[in-house]
């Protein structure tokens, strides 16, 4: 047996140089890929009339690419050309990050980030799209339509041009929401909270209710912040920053005044039992089973999907009366404030070099098509009569689709909904996939009554000052995230304690990285 | 006198009986649980309700994993990389240990020349140029040929060879070997323990390598298992949506799912261990030297 035990501890020494080994590999990663791409100019001549051949590096996500796919083929003869796709099934930024640096660039790269957009728009290695709207004039008309030029500025290089084809929703979603449940409150003939009052008052009642239970829960600092948080004014952030319009510059979040209401709220919470000692450790898995099992009553997290998951996991953990409901926000100090209101999720990079392609044109009528109505139908919805239909001017999914074991990877089986080349999303779909009015309803009052916070400007940096920023910003965040556990933990007090932290922040790097952002304003 | 003795030898048993007992449980337990985990219904795994035996038994955590189109292919994948890359390294490692461990010219400056790529490497972007420049993107040996020669291992080999009994050598060479034929015909064969942990510790570094497949290679078909299963499991995480009118018997959790999973891919290696057992004998030289 000991020799078992042996050969398992070297084992799990291997696995450990494996993590070690490619966290150096990413890490230097971030650093490399400067070196510009040569364009190469041999190019094959155009064949005559018959479609061009695209090619595409495509996240792979839910089901295994397969160029069969019904939707992929229909799409390949509206426009006209034969995609050639390199599906990446894992870690795609890695990947997408490495073929942008070699000099073998697909004509379109799916998916990719705002850090990578925003680096490797400095290399001259990007097709620089704002020169070619005249040719995009779907792209055009939507970011009018959408009111998303705001938004789209924070993809934008130094130079001010735009090296990215974005992936844009019409609406910003309600898609997170306060989770709460909804069977215990009416049992107890308890209210919603719609304030944070409320919410201390309703969560009191409840440990007294169920003394073994922590009310509320969470899965991570980060999480609740960016939902929560909206409430008290501390998020949306870049990196802590928030852009304020009136005064024309950045200011620090979490050394604000904000941000200690916030903890002080948050630590008097764990401080009566009142909120979960792993609020901020939680893994997904254990969060469900808190939830399922009555051990914790509210939450933030994804409604949607989640909570028909929930649902139907806690009915069969907690009997048949078991619901858990999504509310409209909580309102704090900042208002009744919800999610940041980001319509941009990622985008498609083109490589300069495709400029000098036979083909271009028709690479780029082939982007454009994707935001033309057709084109988005299509790619959401699936062939009409088929997959969808039309009902009183409103799209349906068809009998059949709805009847599959899940609707989503129904969809994805024939090649619709894939997120690496739906650049729109109608939030009319979304509602449609979810199969929950409330998702719906919510989003659309959240849309007209402001429950999203704005986007905060994004900094226009160097290639240097970002790596800079990097640097900084590695070291602010370690010590921030330290802190915020501890002050809420009550391992550190904030009465004593918080001008310490703000004065070690500062001299941590905040007070650099403040400069940096708004000198990058001039 | 003879009692205590004996008393004392069965008392020493029942510690030790007790220690291995507890180590085994320590390794086998969560084994056993996640075993459980991976046939239990989404439900039951969500309730916490799991701990040595499935509870609502099913098997379609299995059954979604091996339905996947490209899992034997995986498979095969991996099986091709371990075993090839396996039997390279220990060749090359051998051959590079062996000469080290002798006093040679220039022996500290290449040892260190080694060493050195245990502080420092190249980045991810230089080498993946690098092995573009060798021409060796879309091929097998992207992935086996950077990992053959293990410095850490490299240096364990070393101390092993250095132990190496010198009057076998010397007497193999008066007997009109030359050091190659010392190495193969000689060394080697009495070396089996640290020719078999380096094998396990290969077998086990190249099934785990998934990374540079996913760098190096674009062709899904040639795509190791591990990658397979993680691009499953990225997806169930993303399938969550649509599920209105689902019932719970269709639905896998992502619990039974990774559990699953991790019994699927760990299972070539478990079924390897019991045949390398026997070659973990400490002391094959003992007596070999007569001193």
């Amino acid at each position: 047996m000991t020799k078992s035990m042996k050969s398992s501890g070297s084992g799990s020494k291997i696995k450990a140089g494996g993590v070690i080994l490619s966290a150096m590999l990413l890490l230097s990663a971030c650093s490399g890929g400067k070196g510009a791409a040569e364009v190469s100019s041999n190019e094959v001549a155009a064949a005559d009339s018959g479609p061009a051949t695209l090619t595409m590096l495509l996240a792979e996500g839910g089901v295994p690419f397969s160029k069969d796919w019904p939707t992929l083929v229909e799409l390949e003869k509206r426009t006209n050309v034969e995609l050639d796709v390199q599906a990446v099934p894992s870690d795609y930024q890695s990947k997408a990050k490495i073929v942008l640096s070699s000099d073998k660039i697909p004509d379109m790269v799916t998916s990719v980030e705002q850090p990578t957009v925003l680096e490797m728009s400095e290399t001259g290695v990007l097709l620089p799209i704002s020169d070619y709207m005249d040719k995009l004039p779907h792209l055009k008309s939507r970011i009018e339509e959408f009111q998303i030029e705001e938004e789209l500025d924070n993809w934008r290089g130094t130079d001010g041009k735009l090296y990215v084809v974005p992936f844009m929703k019409d609406y910003a979603n309600y898609n997170r929401a306060p989770l709460i449940r909804s069977d215990i409150l009416k049992e107890n003939g308890l209210q919603a909270p719609a304030n944070m009052d409320e919410l201390y008052t309703l969560l009191k009642k409840l440990k007294e209710l169920y003394p073994d239970s922590y009310p509320l829960t969470g899965t991570s600092a980060e999480n609740l912040r960016t939902m929560f948080g909206t409430a008290w004014g501390v998020d949306a952030n870049y990196k802590g920053f928030v852009y304020d319009e009136t005064a024309g510059q950045y200011d620090y979040l979490f050394t604000s005044d904000k941000y200690k209401a916030y903890l002080i709220y948050l630590n008097r919470l764990i401080d009566e039992g009142l909120a979960d000692p792993e609020m901020f450790t939680s893994t997904t898995d254990q969060l469900m089973q808190k939830m399922s099992t009555g051990k914790s009553f509210v939450y933030y997290f994804w409604n949607g999907e989640h909570k028909s998951a929930i649902n139907l996991l806690g009915k069969e953990n907690s009997g048949p009366d078991f619901e858990i409901s999504m509310l409209e926000p909580i309102a704090g100090p900042a208002g009744k404030k919800m999610l940041v209101g980001d319509r941009i999720s990622n985008g498609m990079v083109i490589p300069a070099s495709a400029a000098k392609k036979p083909y271009f044109d028709q690479l780029l009528s082939f982007i454009d098509y994707l935001y033309s109505d057709e084109g988005i139908d299509l790619l959401t919805w699936g062939t009409e009569g088929d997959t969808y239909n039309i009902v009183d001017g409103e799209k349906k999914f068809s009998d059949e689709m709805l009847k599959k074991d899940n609707l989503n990877r129904a969809l994805w089986e024939i090649g619709a909904a894939n997120g690496s080349y739906v650049m729109l999303w109608p939030y009319k779909w979304f509602a449609a996939v979810l199969g929950d009015p409330d998702f719906e309803k919510m989003t659309e009052v959240a849309n007209e009554e402001g429950w999203f916070a704005d986007v905060t400007k994004v900094p226009s940096l160097s290639a240097g000052q970002r790596e800079e920023e990097n640097l900084v910003y590695a070291t602010v965040n370690d010590y921030f995230a330290k802190m915020t556990e501890q002050f809420v933990y009550g391992t550190k007090s904030i009465e004593t304690d918080w001008d310490a932290y703000v004065k070690e922040m500062d001299s941590m790097g905040v007070g650099k990285l403040k400069k940096m952002y708004n000198d990058s304003l001039k | 006198m003879r009692t205590i003795r004996r008393n004392e030898e069965w008392v020493f048993r029942l510690v030790l009986a007790l220690f291995i007992v507890v180590v085994c449980g320590a390794v086998l337990l969560p084994f056993i649980h996640l075993l459980a985990v991976s046939f239990s219904s989404s439900a039951a795994n969500a309730g916490g309700k799991v701990a040595f035996l499935p509870v609502g038994f099913h098997i379609k955590a299995y059954q979604f994993i091996l339905s996947h189109r490209d899992i034997l292919s995986g498979f095969r994948n991996s099986v091709l990389q371990t075993t090839i890359g396996t039997v390279l390294s220990l060749l090359l490692m051998t051959m590079c240990a062996y000469p080290l461990s002798k006093k040679i010219a220039g022996q500290s400056f290449i040892i260190w020349m080694i060493m050195l790529t245990m502080l420092f490497n190249g980045g991810m972007i230089p080498t993946y140029m690098m092995i573009k420049g060798l021409g060796l993107l879309d091929s097998i040996w992207a992935v086996i040929l950077p990992f053959c020669i293990t410095p850490y291992y490299l240096m364990l080999m070393m101390n092993f060879f250095r132990e190496f009994p010198e009057p076998i050598e010397e007497a193999a060479l008066i007997d009109g070997l030359n050091p190659i034929q010392i190495l193969f015909r000689m060394v080697l064969p009495l070396s089996k323990p640290i020719l078999v942990t380096m094998a396990l510790f290969m077998i086990v570094f190249y099934w785990n390598n998934w990374f540079s497949s996913l760098i190096y290679l674009n062709k899904t078909s040639m795509y190791p298992i591990m990658l397979i299963v993680r691009n499953i499991l990225d997806g169930q995480q993303l399938v969550n949506s649509g599920m209105a009118g689902q019932d719970t018997t269709k639905y896998i959790s992502t619990a039974s799912l990774k559990a699953a999973s991790i019994m699927v891919t760990s299972l070539p290696i478990f079924i390897l261990l019991p045949f390398t057992q026997k070659y973990f004998t400490k002391g094959a030289l003992i007596g070999a030297v007569k001193g």
